[in-house]
């Protein structure tokens, strides 16, 4: 399907130079420092190559450039499309290659040499040394790090960390820390935690490093809160309580107590005071009696207590009036220094926390994601060091690229601005080079902070940036790209009412359709209410069955029947390459459906809906893998593998499609079975189920060979485990298990690896993946609005737009630069409550942008829905869109659910005049092979030595044991008759040691000296002689196998050849005949295949018995007969 | 293969022993295996002399050259080195660097003896630098400037350069008249390069130059020369040859007279890979380009979705290749997808010939050493005991069914009682009084939990407790036969053992952490083959060997950009500008030798150019020669639709379409939801209270437990989860519920912290858990004491963890049930408790299926409940202790 998932379609449409391209144009020019405001669908990522390519134009190094991209896609989809049009120039014609680079905006007269410089940078950039440096900022920090391992203080080989290694290293610091019997940092902190997940708290502390880089005392913690130092308890039971208090309220309670009704239950409630003096642990409790709990004054004398006859009655009002007034005020207090307390132990304990996890993770040369940036920030922090790092880095960095910018966050932003620092100041060692930095973002679409992104250091940099550069008379220029080359003028101007305001976005939103003739649509459907009944239902029906009036269920139904009869009668307008309208049918690709989370019953039901009405859906956007079927049923066969006693996995598996056992079957075998252990009863019944318990026996004895990769491959190949499973789970199960192969790697890159362990690892972590939901072929999406960031389609559907509670600040706040232990809601001191409120304020703006990217995924057509109880007040999506389209005149739009609002831009057509492509691949013949196992042919026969032809080397019946020292003595002997003979007599001594062991040395010495020197055998040593001939040849004797071996020396005359071998033998045989026949064959093999190389020549052997330097000669038949005995291979 | 009929050609008519004169230079070992077993497929001959290059390193007719030091006795020597230093210093890097520093370190200082770059060299360098790290890198080249100075035997590099600088001193006064041959080497080092030259000088030398292009024009080969464009170029080698030789490219000859199996593509690929700087000559000498047809016919481009796929696809075509009786090889750098593509061969019962062996680290011997190695940890969990036992090499030699037998029971008591943590008491109350298990346990125990050497100790101290440990383990408790040394693996695994024990007095004193290193390191870096019977025309080769082998089809595999070619490692030490300067040799020279390899692999017959378009998570970048060589062909070509690259996609695609095809499986079948009728007789005919609720909320459950007889096995890993928490908590509040009474709510609150601290001692062996679960107590004790005191005055006695059973004989079934707490209040009725450390159920929930109270309610009324008799209920509460400690009055009527 061509029409969808390709971004910035202008890439591909034939344009003249109009507006929206001129502005891209200016702000791709490479001479000016830029800062680029950019709308969704305005073609950023094209400006950003195109930058790259005219800087490299402007012969600017290849390895001189950084671009930094969000994430690893986005990297390589980068590169990919510069090596692309680069790749294009290279082979263009003159006049074509003009006009490209003139689209570019290359404006100046450009020569031959010109042209010919454009074809290179193609191989200039795909080569640059060191890489072309288009990365995330954490891969680029990362590489910095490894280069200066001494500068940073890393080791050289670190291991970046994922989460699961974080997860297991936290709970090891904290059993370090917590570890020993007295009192521990850990207690402090322990009596705070509320049953949830403590590592939440530890994630907290690592998210906020800059507040915890150094230890706060007390006292500035204290002063944090605008606490005297030293104030405690006492000193607010002080200021509260006045002498007679206690007195007071005893006579109060005694005279409620005769009371009824709010009086009565308050005098009951003041009985639970002790009857000694008053503390500020009695605050609560007084505060629940005296003070109003809300309304417009909350936690404020009640005026209605106690209740106006009791009052009458009580004859010290005036006393209690003040007590109230002052158990009123020390309320503040009292929740502050509660605080004040909480914080001070979360800070205890963070500095020891922080330590310990930096000590353990020095110890095993771990970095964790923050660190590669703070590292880095550290490294750069010293002028002096960056200079130097900056020389190291080839010459430096010339031009900074830094794309999505709304989502980099203030230490990444630190990085930028130390790597900028020299072009900035305009000083350093290439003051001279034009330097650059160019910023692309858009603050509409920051939807990250959960992350560290920080929206408005956008702005803020680029004041300092252009403050900088204007300094030194720079040029900077701050624009914007407006134009929409993704949507239709109604969804544009729909964004654009909604976010006229500019609080809303934090900056004003004005879009130009670069596509003026693109009709669309806005419609807005009828809240599905929250059914009136409560439910009731039979206490045998599942729980967790939805029942059938559910809004949610109600929806989503409604949205598959729409979806349905879309697809069956509706026509879609699109813009073809040449900027031609053409209307074809809509089908299940075009339709995006974004919600806000993923757990949601709403997110189930549409899935669930669009399954039973036979629609194709694409499976969720995120995986969380230990949760998928197939995953299940593979790692149920794993876990019996790794312990066959686990009866309930063995029954799984063999329930699984990869046995495909019935109910019935597995009923059969274990109900009434005779062993306590399942497999030992199958194993009984071998006969019944031969071909399953065959395969568990061979892939039980493999289990502990293979290593877990292996093992998986094996049962997904070799026993066609993939394929079972998939018939029955469907294709979807395939990531599925693809992700589980992919995790068995990823443990082994950190564990030694072994089945049992892998099952405890892959249980240690619940893996959530991410799927690329733009490679699916034509279905239907539905996906968070986080995850179709950057993704487009003709119709996207909005029906997840009831107003959510907008998540929770995390567990560590920062407060006015102190690190504080978020309380509960209700135990918020005022100061506390408005940092929180503008966090919660944040979190309500990071809504509308989610929003403000959610609607401009839309090409044409938006479909918004809405379920529960959505009211007019409330402040929620439906709402908000509803406004805009009401705002906008839309006309009533008949839905199945009733009555909704529709706003239109041009007229529809219907009736198509282009057929969908149609891109189904070809059926092929699968060949026969494919289902059989390979032949494998006869393997050759191995090479076969002369020397390992059988039979004794030695005289049997003396010399049985060859002990280890005589080999050695063999071996050394033969060494140096092979390497004395060429030198010169007066070193040998020096060269034996060289080559020989101090104990060796001198008896091999003395052997081969005397053989050396025995006249008798001076021809077999003479020059011309040959040492250590190897020779190879194919004898008949020995059925024709090839045999290879040395000879130790051959002497060639004109008409004969005697190989010599030496044998250092302690038992020399005195006849021919005792000859070992072990050495006879050896000697026959020479003799045969000396024959085959020298068939002129008459052959000879002989052996040289090095013990008495006797040179034996061998009878030619002799040593050949002694062949006919050897056995074939 | 060339090298040998090249020889052939030259020997023809020379008497036989003339072959015997000659030598021949290899650079790896399995070129020297390839050419014996090419020999032995020839006629009967004498052979030429079949050395390697390194051999030189360990001549023997140097004598006055010292004998080399062990590469890696020299490492463990910088190592003491860098630590030394690294205590002296400002105590920035930390203590877990310093192998791998000292590693890296040696490697460079390995360099610059094989280039020949003194350590002045270095210190002289231009370097602007005031933050003062130069002087502090110099201060580590320096610490190994003793190596370079003669007072130390000389390192393997060293002793290597040495060697060839005095064989080339006495070949230039001698030279020797009989044929010298270096062959598959592109002198890449500078040693190397020395003996090229010094071979080319000779009257009968000769040098067999791998993948010369011998299409590339004389003014390309000019500009080549440079290094800072031309290094990662594939001729630049041999360029710099040209160079130090004084000869033109055009006086190279080809080593046999028989050309290329593809000469067209030959032209194409050289142009496709002219050095940067002239890539515009594309346009000029493109057309030029004659039968472009032919030179990409054979050529299939397979672009896959991903690395899973695109090993399917090949393997798909090494079956086929096998089918038809062709020889088949695989290149790639890339290890997970060569194990990819042979774990798809499995389909068809294919063992590919991977010339690659396997780590040590991977073998059986290797990981049981590194399992025994977790034993040194301070606390030994139930995964490392059982890990190891479970072994095959664990107890391998008599007896080991019993063993098994016995790892089997100590298994299922350790998933079911076992503690976190193991202590030698932990085996033996399993063992109790069986006698063959008490035996066996003694010998667990006592390789288990010895004492490993203390804190720094010799290296060689580790190394010997470490192997015993590994033996006695391997043995068995009768001490024999363990098979750990058996096999091939195990004996390469001994000897590296033993290779590094020899070295071991050259490191020192060192820490478990140091140890580890270098031991994994040790094993990592050695290789042991795989001895399985292996298909002989279906290989897998690593990138160098397309310089010596040929095969009918190659396929060139994972080609991304950063896998093939890989990037160059980053260096700590010096930049490219630096290492310019110092005549070291460039980053990109790794770059360089694989786009040789890369050009000489792809001259093959019929090959196969593949990638996937992603990795693990994100887009991949084709490699830089893919897209070289579709760049210039796009360009060639006039219609894209026809281009020559298209058609080499649409080979590729087609074997695509074959995998989908194979895989291809019908839409499945919904299943319904099961739902079982199982016989009546075999019906459960008891359940416990607590099953109750299982029963409808799960009736699939009980069915499996009790009509199956499967439970779930509880983990191996035992971890402070919230069920654990209840026991516990449970216990804990039953002791001090029987404790009292006490005189006030400040003594009872005491004893109750007090009883749960000195509890959670016992029951919780990690101690961050127990003091999250203390601080619990702790803050629900002054809530819960008060109620308690209260609840104390008014009952007459309270009964914990009672147990009670009911049977209905008109349904014939029997409900059973532990109650947390029934007290005896007032006039003897009842008052039913139930604690609750999570929240308690809500109504709702207890009037769908949470019916607990009601059920214990109705047992106490009949008098289910042992010694209690029938009894009225007045009440029935839980008490959470949750988040905030509550009593919520339960649904018992
Ligand atoms: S040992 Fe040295 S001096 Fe003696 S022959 Fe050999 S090279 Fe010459």
């Amino acid at each position: 399907m061509e029409h969808r998932g390709a971004r910035n379609i202008n890439s591909g449409i034939k344009m003249s130079l109009n507006d929206a391209t001129l502005r891209q144009i200016k702000a791709a020019e490479p001479k000016s420092s830029t800062w680029l405001a950019a709308n969704a669908g305005s073609g950023k990522t094209k400006v950003l190559t195109d930058r790259v390519a005219r800087l490299l134009l402007e012969d600017v190094m290849p390895q001189n450039i950084l671009c930094l991209t969000y994430t690893k896609a986005a990297a390589s989809e980068m590169q990919n499309r510069l090596f692309g049009r680069l790749g294009k120039w290279t082979m263009l014609r003159d006049e074509d290659l003009l006009q490209e680079l003139k689209e570019l905006g290359v404006n100046r007269v450009l020569s031959m040499k010109d042209l010919e410089n454009a074809r290179t940078l193609f191989a200039r950039a795909i080569e640059a040394p060191g890489g072309l440096k288009i990365q995330t900022i954490h891969s680029f920090c990362s590489s910095v790090l490894r280069r200066f391992p001494l500068e940073a203080g890393v080791n050289p080989q670190f291991v970046e960390i994922d989460e699961r290694a974080q997860k297991l290293l936290l709970d090891e610091v904290v059993e370090t820390i917590a570890d020993g019997t007295g009192p521990s940092s850990f207690d402090g902190i322990a009596h705070y935690f509320s049953g949830k997940d403590v590592q939440d708290v530890f994630k907290a502390i690592l998210d906020l490093p800059d507040l915890f880089s150094k230890p706060h005392s007390l006292d500035e913690i204290w002063k944090g809160f605008n606490l005297q130092p030293g104030y405690t308890d006492d000193d607010l039971s002080k200021e509260c309580f006045i002498p007679g208090d206690l007195a007071l309220i005893q006579k109060l309670r005694d005279q409620l107590l005769t009371k009824a009704g709010n009086d009565l239950n308050a005098g009951i409630k003041l009985s639970g005071l002790k009857d000694d003096a008053l503390t500020v642990f009695d605050l609560p409790l007084l505060e629940s009696v005296f003070l109003t709990k809300s309304g417009a004054a909350p936690f404020t004398p009640k005026s209605t207590f106690p209740t106006k006859v009791t009052k009458a009655e009580f004859l010290f009002m005036p006393q209690l009036e003040a007590l109230m007034l002052r158990v009123s005020i020390s309320r503040q207090k009292r929740l502050t220094l509660q605080i004040a307390k909480r914080t001070a132990a979360l800070h205890t304990f963070a500095t020891e926390f922080l330590q310990v996890y930096s000590d353990h993770k020095q110890a095993k040369g771990f970095l964790d994601f923050n660190d590669l940036i703070s590292r880095t920030r550290n490294l750069l922090s010293n002028e002096n060091v960056a200079a130097w790092v900056l020389f190291r880095l080839d010459g430096g960095i010339d031009h900074i690229l830094v794309d999505e910018a709304q989502d980099t966050s203030p230490m990444q932003w630190d990085v930028i601005k130390q790597l900028a620092q020299e072009f900035t100041s305009g000083q350093g060692a290439r003051a001279d080079v034009p330097r650059t930095i160019f910023v692309v973002g858009d603050k509409k679409q920051s939807i990250y902070s959960f992350q560290g992104a920080d929206p408005e250091g956008f702005d803020r940099m680029r004041d300092r940036f252009e403050a900088q550069l204007h300094e030194i008379a720079q040029p900077f220029q701050s624009t914007t790209l407006d134009h929409s080359f993704r949507s239709s003028h109604a969804i544009l101007s729909l964004v654009d009412q909604i976010f006229s305001d500019q609080k809303k976005i934090s900056s004003k939103s004005t879009h130009l359709a670069f596509k003026e003739t693109l009709p669309g649509r806005v419609d807005v459907w009828p809240v599905f209410e929250k059914p009136l009944v409560a439910e009731s239902r039979h206490w045998t029906d599942p729980v967790d069955e939805v029942s059938s009036d559910h809004q949610d269920e109600k929806l989503a139904k409604a949205l598959a029947a729409h979806i349905m009869e879309l697809i069956k009668t509706e026509t879609l307008t699109q813009i073809d390459e040449n900027g031609v309208l053409f209307h074809r049918k809509i089908t299940a690709g075009d339709f995006l459906i974004l919600v806000q989370g993923r757990q949601k019953l709403l997110f189930q039901e549409i899935h669930r809906a669009c399954r039973d009405a036979n629609l194709p859906i694409a499976g969720a956007d995120r995986l969380r893998v230990a949760k998928e079927l197939a995953v299940r049923d593979l790692r149920s066969l794993l876990a019996f593998l790794a312990f066959p006693e686990d009866n309930l996995s063995l029954a799984e598996a063999l329930r699984s499609p990869l046995f495909g056992w019935s109910e019935q079957d597995m009923f059969d075998l274990a109900q009434d079975r005779d062993s306590k252990f399942l497999w030992r009863s199958l194993q009984n019944r071998s006969d019944d189920f031969p071909d399953t318990v065959q395969k568990l026996i061979d892939l039980r004895n493999m289990a502990d060979f293979k290593r877990p990769f292996e093992l998986i491959e094996h049962i997904l190949n070799r026993l066609s485990g993939r394929k079972s499973l998939l018939s029955k789970l469907g294709n979807e199960a395939g990531e599925g298990l693809d992700a589980l192969v992919n995790q068995s790697l990823a443990y082994e890159r950190s564990n030694i690896p072994n089945l049992t362990g892998f099952l405890i690892w892959l249980d240690a972590d619940d893996l959530e993946i991410k799927r690329q939901m733009d490679g699916e072929s034509d279905k239907i999406r539905v996906m968070t609005v986080h995850g179709a960031k950057g993704l487009e389609a003709p119709i996207v559907i909005l029906p997840d737009t009831a107003a959510r509670r907008a998540p929770a600040a995390r567990d560590v706040v920062d407060y006015n630069g102190l690190a504080v232990w978020k309380p509960n809601t209700d135990q918020v001191p005022e100061g506390l409550a408005s940092t929180l409120s503008g966090l919660q304020d944040r979190q309500v703006e990071e809504r509308d942008r989610l929003l403000y990217v959610a609607l401009t995924r839309a090409e044409s057509w938006l479909i918004v829905l809405g379920s529960g109880e959505i009211k007019e007040s409330h402040d929620c999506w439906y709402n908000t869109v509803r406004e805009a389209v009401i705002a906008k005149n839309a006309k009533p739009l008949n839905t199945s659910a009733g009555l909704g609002l529709r706003y239109e831009h041009l007229d529809w057509v219907s009736g198509i005049n282009k057929n969908n492509a149609t891109k189904g691949t070809p059926k092929i013949k699968v060949p026969n092979w494919v289902s059989q196992d390979a032949i494998p042919p006869q393997p050759p026969n191995p090479i076969r030595a002369p020397s390992q032809l059988g039979g004794d080397k030695t005289i049997a019946s003396t010399e049985t044991i060859i002990s280890n020292s005589a080999l050695e003595h063999g071996s050394a002997v033969h060494l140096l008759l092979e390497t004395l003979p060429t030198t010169n007599p007066s070193c040998w001594e020096q060269l034996a040691r060289h080559i020989l062991d101090e104990e060796l040395f001198e008896t091999a010495l003395q052997e081969a000296t005397k053989v050396l020197t025995d006249p008798g055998l001076a021809h077999v040593f003479a020059p011309e002689t040959l040492a250590e001939v190897s020779l190879t040849a194919h004898l008949a004797e020995l059925n024709g196998d090839a045999i290879q071996g040395s000879v130790d020396r051959l002497i060639v005359s004109a008409q004969k050849v005697t190989a010599v071998d030496f044998k250092t033998n302690q038992i020399v045989p005195r006849l021919v005949e005792e000859t070992p026949v072990g050495i006879l064959k050896q000697m026959g093999a020479y003799a045969l295949s000396l024959a085959q190389i020298f068939p002129e020549h008459e052959i000879e052997t002989a052996v040289l018995w090095t013990k008495n330097q006797k040179l034996m000669q061998l009878p030619h038949h002799l040593v050949t007969t002694s062949l006919q005995t050897t056995s074939t291979s | 293969m060339a090298l040998l009929r090249g020889i052939e050609s030259r020997l023809e008519h020379h008497p036989p022993q003339d072959w015997a004169q000659a030598e021949i230079f290899l650079s790896t070992r399995r070129m020297q295996r390839k050419l014996f077993a090419l020999f032995a497929q020839g006629p009967g001959r004498l052979m030429p002399k079949i050395r390697l290059i390194t051999d030189l390193s360990s001549d023997l007719t140097f004598p006055h050259i010292p004998k080399s030091v062990h590469p890696l006795e020299r490492r463990l020597e910088i190592t003491q080195l860098v630590r030394q230093l690294l205590s002296n210093s400002d105590g920035l890097t930390p203590r877990s660097a310093i192998f791998e520093l000292a590693s890296s370190l040696a490697n460079l200082m390995e360099e610059m003896q094989s280039e020949g770059v003194a350590p002045d060299v270095i210190s002289n360098l231009d370097v602007s630098d005031i933050s003062g790290h130069w002087e502090r890198a110099l201060g580590f080249i320096n610490m190994v400037r003793p190596y370079f100075e003669g007072e130390t035997a000389p390192g393997v590099e060293a002793r290597q350069r040495a060697c060839v600088m005095g064989l080339a001193a006495r070949w230039q006064h001698n030279p020797p008249q009989h044929p010298i041959i270096i062959a598959g080497s592109t002198g890449s080092r500078g040693t190397t390069f020395e003996l090229m030259k010094a071979v080319a000088g000779l009257p009968k030398g000769a040098l067999v130059l791998p993948g010369f292009d011998f299409d590339m024009p004389k003014h390309v080969w000019d500009k080549l020369i440079d290094p800072r464009t031309g290094e990662d170029h594939p001729q630049y080698r041999f360029s710099k040859l040209l160079g130090a030789l004084n000869t033109e490219a055009d006086q190279v000859r080809r080593w046999i007279d028989e050309g290329p199996p593809n000469p067209a593509r030959n032209k194409l690929i050289s142009l496709a890979l002219r050095p940067a700087p002239v890539t515009h000559h594309w346009r000029r000498e493109g057309p030029v380009l004659k039968d472009l047809e032919s030179a990409t016919r054979d050529i299939t481009w397979l672009v896959a979705p991903n690395q899973r796929v695109e090993a399917m696809a090949i393997a798909l075509g090494l079956r086929e290749a096998a089918e038809n009786g062709k020889v088949a090889a695989v290149i790639t750098p890339d290890r997970n997808l060569t194990r990819r593509i042979s774990t798809a061969l499995e389909a068809w019962n294919i063992t590919p010939d991977d010339s690659a062996g396997i780590s040590l680290n991977f073998t059986a011997p290797g990981r049981f050493l590194l399992h025994v190695l977790d034993l040194a940890k301070s606390q030994i969990t139930a995964e490392v005991l059982l890990v190891l036992l479970k072994h095959p090499l664990a107890h391998s030699g008599q007896d080991r069914g019993q063993h098994l037998l016995h790892t089997r029971d100590l298994e299922l008591y350790l998933r079911k009682e076992g503690p976190a943590y193991l202590a030698p008491n932990t085996l033996e109350k399993w063992a109790g009084k069986d006698e063959l298990r008490n035996n066996w346990v003694s010998w667990i125990n006592a390789c288990v939990f010895n004492s490993w050497p203390t804190r720094t100790s010799p290296l060689k101290v580790w190394l010997s407790h470490h192997k015993e440990t590994s033996e006695k383990l391997s043995n068995g408790p009768e001490g024999e036969d363990g098979a750990l040394w058996k096999r091939a693996s195990g004996r390469d695994t001994l000897a590296a053992m033993n290779d590094l024990a020899k070295h071991a007095h050259a490191a020192g004193k060192v820490e478990l952490i140091d140890y580890k290193a270098i031991l994994y390191g040790v094993l990592n870096g050695s290789e042991t083959r795989n001895q399985n019977s292996q298909h002989p025309n279906i290989l897998i080769w690593g990138t160098l060997e397309a310089r010596v082998q040929g095969a009918d089809l190659v396929v060139l595999a994972g080609l991304n950009d950063g896998n093939w070619p890989e990037p160059p490692s980053p260096d700590p030490w010096l930049n490219r500008s630096l290492r310019l300067q110092a005549g070291l040799l460039l980053p990109e020279r790794k770059i360089g030798l694989s786009a040789h390899d890369f050009q000489q692999a792809i001259g093959a017959k019929e090959v196969w150019v593949t990638r996937s378009v992603k990795s693990e998570d994100a887009e991949t970048v084709p490699s830089r020669w893919l897209n070289r060589i579709e760049n210039l062909l796009n360009g060639l070509s006039e219609t894209k639709e026809a281009s020559l690259v298209s058609k080499m996609h649409e080979r590729g695609n087609g074997w695509l379409n074959l995998v989908s095809e194979m895989e291809a499986v019908s839409p499945p079948q919904p299943t319904p939801r099961p739902s079982i009728a199982p016989p009546v007789h075999v019906r459960p005919t008891q359940l416990s209270i607590t099953e109750i609720k299982t029963l409808i909320r799960d009736p699939y459950a009980i069915y499996a437990r009790h009509i199956l007889g499967l439970r779930r096995i509880d983990s191996l890993v035992k971890k402070p989860d919230a069920p654990l928490r209840g026991t516990i908590i449970h216990q804990i509040l039953e002791r001090f519920v029987d404790s009292g009474p006490w005189p006030d709510v400040v003594t009872a609150k005491a004893g109750l912290v007090k009883t749960s601290s000195s509890m959670l001692i016992d029951l919780v062996p990690w101690p961050a858990t127990r003091r999250i679960w203390q601080a619990r107590v702790e803050r629900f004790a002054q809530w819960f004491a008060e109620y308690e005191m209260e609840r104390q005055t008014n009952f007459s006695s309270t009964h914990s963890e009672i147990t009670g059973k009911i049977s209905l004989p008109s349904l014939g079934f029997t409900l059973t049930g532990k109650a947390d707490r029934i007290d005896i209040v007032g006039d003897g009725a009842a008052h039913i408790y139930d604690y609750k450390t999570g929240s308690a159920p809500s109504t709702k929930e207890q009037l769908y299926f949470d019916k607990q109270l009601l059920l214990e309610a109705e047992m106490l009324k009949r008098g289910a409940f042992k010694g209690l008799g029938a009894l009225g209920v007045v009440g029935a509460e839980y008490i959470s202790l949750g988040g905030k400690a509550q009593t919520c009055s339960g649904t018992f009527r």
